[in-house]
């Protein structure tokens, strides 16, 4: 095609040009970076289709307020035990859970670190109401909960939920930051501006490193550091293998977090070369195709964060 | 092979260049509320599904789509580039729809549960004894073609 012609521009007089004839020139890495793109679509909407056939495909009781994930529910009412704080003696509580309870010294123990969200497993009523006396008796505040179910974690519900969705949205703008910079880069570069080029490159990388840093302080607390309700995990901890949704979330966000790390890395690599003066007005498609990538991984992000944190 | 592309005398350049420019704050201003909107309306709407996620999927098609038409230039690109995109998203669109049935008519789960009792919750409606087979506890109706 019309690959060593001017573009239409070069043809019009410096006055106002019409913008429709400033169509961007058409080369083969442009052609081949979308076409990576158009591949990285399917990619990716193969992760959203999975996740569709698991979340459609979930049973209607796969997820309690307190139960384990994936649990059968038992036949006959059951109730679980929410405790609000622990009260004076941690000790004699922990006594009642294990005696009383009839729980292990480590389910007790993570009970506890949950607290104000700690939740003893669902039993029957009468067990139930005769335990929380007890509880109650060894000065704990507790709170009997209803069974209730969800065929998957309803956001904002935090006992079934873990994720922090304002968090996300806070990180979501940062991407979205980062791909202004990237673009402002673009546009400096086509100008001459060399420096500021190099800035908002540099600019980019920090934002887009930000992304990233919250992202593994968000997989860190998730993992690591949290203790969430029995709703959530049976361990306390949110992982890959808790339950189904949490190895479809760390499966979305995993390789998108990958696609930011690899961005991070390519436009560490533009930002050397472009210190180096290797960019400039007439030669810029180095900038322009990382940029590609860069709001395609933006891109991406909106749609996944839409559909794991929101819906 | 590297730059094709001869420019302009740089006045021209410039003025196209700033043309291109001049949108970008205010698209990212559009980008910051639109993230705003959305953040709200998912806490606004959670309880209603159909509301929530016709709304969350309009915000964020909004959003990606001007992330592509102004940071990935596709206003300024040729007609080329949807010859790539266009099969794509045609692709996994198609794809989605086909899975689509699956949300619609959710997955009889009571043959995995087991004997699954009479709902606990009160807040649950009544639902007819266990191992009936195909209930339709949701009330939705259910093609007949359907294989369970």
């Amino acid at each position: 095609m019309a690959i060593a012609a001017p573009s239409p521009s070069h043809a019009t007089p410096a006055g106002h040009a019409p913008i429709p004839a400033h169509a961007a020139p058409l080369t083969p890495g442009k052609v081949a970076l979308w076409l990576f793109l158009a591949t990285e679509v399917m990619f990716f909407t193969g992760l959203i289709g999975s996740y569709i056939v698991f979340r459609a495909g979930s049973p209607r009781m796969a997820y309690s307020n307190i139960l384990p994930p994936a649990t059968p529910i038992p036949s006959g009412e059951i109730r679980g035990i929410l405790i609000h704080s622990v009260g004076s003696s941690h000790e004699d509580v922990a006594e009642v859970l294990r005696t009383t309870g009839g729980l292990r010294p480590d389910e007790v123990e993570r009970i506890l670190l949950a607290v104000p969200h700690g939740v003893v497993p669902g039993r029957p009523v009468t067990k139930a109401e005769a335990l929380e006396q007890k509880l109650r008796a060894a000065g704990a505040s507790t709170e009997l909960m209803k069974l209730q179910t969800y065929p998957w974690p309803a956001p904002y519900d935090d006992s079934v939920n873990p994720l922090a969705i304002t968090l996300t949205a806070a990180n979501t703008f940062v991407l979205i930051c980062s791909s202004v910079t990237m673009v402002l880069a673009l546009a400096a570069i086509q100008r001459g501006q060399r420096a500021r080029c190099s800035l908002f490159l540099f600019a980019t990388i920090l934002i887009g490193s930000t992304f990233l840093g919250i992202q593994v302080y968000e997989y860190r607390q998730l993992m690591f550091e949290h203790h969430y309700p029995i709703g959530i995990s049976a361990d306390g901890h949110f992982r890959p293998g808790s339950s189904l949704f949490a190895s479809c979330f760390f499966t979305m966000t995993g390789f998108h977090g990958a696609h930011v790390t690899g961005g991070v890395i390519l436009l560490s690599c533009v930002f050397i070369g472009s210190l180096f003066g290797r960019y400039s007005p007439s030669r810029y498609s180095t900038v322009e195709l990382a940029g590609l990538y860069w709001h395609f991984v933006d891109l991406v992000w909106i749609i996944l964060f839409t559909i794991v944190y929101l819906i | 092979m590297r730059e094709t592309r001869v420019l302009a005398p740089s006045e021209v350049a410039e003025e196209r260049q700033q043309e291109a420019h001049a949108p970008y704050l205010r698209v990212w201003l559009a980008l910051a509320i639109l993230t705003a909107i959305e953040y709200l309306y998912a806490s606004w709407f959670s309880g209603i599904f159909v509301v929530l996620v016709l709304g969350l999927l309009l915000w964020a098609a909004l959003k990606a789509g001007l992330v592509g038409w102004y940071f990935m230039h596709l206003k300024f690109e040729g007609k080329w580039v949807y010859l790539l995109i266009v099969p794509a998203l045609l692709m996994a669109t198609i794809l989605v729809l086909a899975l689509l049935p699956d949300q619609l008519f959710p997955y009889d789960d009571e043959s995995l549960d087991g004997a699954v009792p009479s709902a606990p919750a009160e807040s649950k409606p009544a639902e007819p004894g266990p191992r009936a087979p195909r209930t339709s506890a949701t009330a939705l109706p259910r093609p007949s073609g359907l294989a369970g």
